[in-house]
């Protein structure tokens, strides 16, 4: 027997209900499809901002403090560096040639290396074997300068480059080259492609 | 298609666009033979190669211990830039030369400013003692003052931030090494 008419009222308004339902779940399915991609675009935009942001923060992050320095001169005589051990400034006509050295090198010559990219190792007085042969490694490495520090030293040791340094209390062979890779000759280095060898000093 | 395919789809096709942006930026097209780009390192260089050779000259000849530090520091480092530059010219596919007269992409024509004649070289090579040293110094002081008018154009107006980099620097470490010649000018006299 067919439904009645008050029946088929009653399907037809049911159907229609479901389909209002599932009209307004599509939409809000849509809707919320349109916030996801706009949010992923939101994110990717944002992401490439911080992108240019990220040499900062990222020195930060790795403990590396950097100085703003002014533009330097050659002297003669010494230096009083605002900074210990110096990341640039006034310095020597003639560069330290890299390498390591057993006794202190002229801070006013190891600038002038730092200004042609080198990084400056200063490690401090008593340190053991192991931590010396580490440290000492580095500098079969190109334009890399290792000495001991007379005096204070902020750490056990420091890698210096013009305009940054990382303090380390212990002898943190991945942090070290870490800094190597990031500020040896860098742009913040004032004369790329300058030599770190054919000036003063014997390295070991 | 399921609304999860769907959102899904979104997702990789804006993942995929950016990191078709990504990889597309660097590639960017090389500066053109007409740019600013191109015509600084190509003219820079032959700038800084008259440097290298005044400075190589001095180095050999001198009896002074500072300026044969202070040659030998400007022939290699010149020398380093200018493979810098030619670096740059090589990866862009453009010659490393040109036949054209200097300076066009400074907004005119004419002869570097700053460059020694060659019969000056040809004078210094035959000097020696403090007049050897007087002349190199006056010759590397013009040097210097045209090559800072060129970096300083430079560093305003190459596209590339690169090239403006090393511009800048030129320009600094320039500026602080004519101090340099001044001052050893006028302790020499």
């Amino acid at each position: 027997m067919p439904p009645s008419p008050d029946r088929r009222r009653a399907a037809h308004e049911a159907r229609a209900r479901v389909a209002a339902a599932a009209a307004r779940r599509s939409r809000r399915r849509r809707r919320l499809q349109a916030a996801a991609a706009l949010s992923l675009v939101g994110l990717l935009l944002v992401g490439a901002a911080l992108q240019l942001r990220r040499d900062d923060t990222a020195d930060a992050r790795a403990g590396v403090l950097s100085y703003v320095v002014p533009p330097p001169s050659h002297v003669t005589g010494a230096v009083a560096y605002a900074v210990t051990p110096p990341v640039g400034g006034d310095h020597a006509g003639v560069w330290q040639n890299c390498g390591a050295y057993d006794d202190p090198v002229r801070p006013e010559q190891a600038v002038h290396s730092m200004e042609h990219g080198a990084v400056w190792l200063t490690y401090a007085q008593g340190l053991s074997n192991v931590d010396l042969e580490t440290v000492e490694a580095f500098a079969h490495q190109p334009y890399v300068l290792v000495s001991p520090w007379l005096g204070a030293l902020p750490g056990r040791v420091v890698a210096s480059a013009w305009g940054k340094q990382l303090v380390l209390d212990e002898v943190d062979a991945p942090k070290i080259e870490a800094f190597l890779r990031d500020h040896r000759q860098s742009d913040s280095a004032p004369e790329p492609g300058a030599p770190c060898t054919g000036g003063a000093g014997e390295p070991l | 298609m399921t609304q999860r395919v769907r959102l899904v789809g979104i997702a990789l096709s804006l993942l995929l666009a950016a990191g078709i942006g990504r990889v597309s930026a660097p590639a960017r097209s090389n500066p053109a033979e007409t740019s600013v780009d191109v015509g600084f390192a190509r003219d820079m260089a032959v700038h800084h190669a008259q440097a290298v050779a005044m400075a190589e000259i001095e180095r050999s000849r001198t009896a002074s211990v500072a300026l044969r530090t202070l040659a030998t520091d400007i022939a290699l480092t010149q020398q380093a830039q200018i493979g810098r530059m030619q670096g740059w010219l090589a990866a862009w596919g453009r010659p490393l030369t040109t036949t054209n007269a200097p300076m066009a992409w400074m907004g005119h024509g004419g002869p570097m400013p700053g460059m020694a004649s060659p019969a000056a070289l040809v004078r210094l090579a035959s000097l020696t003692g403090a007049e050897l040293d007087r002349t190199f110094l006056s010759l590397m002081l013009a040097h210097h003052e045209g090559g800072l008018d060129m970096a300083r154009a430079g560093a305003a107006a190459a596209e590339r931030p690169e090239v403006r980099a090393l511009a800048r620097q030129i320009v600094a470490s320039q500026q602080a090494e004519i101090q340099t010649l001044r001052s050893l000018e006028s302790s020499i006299r």
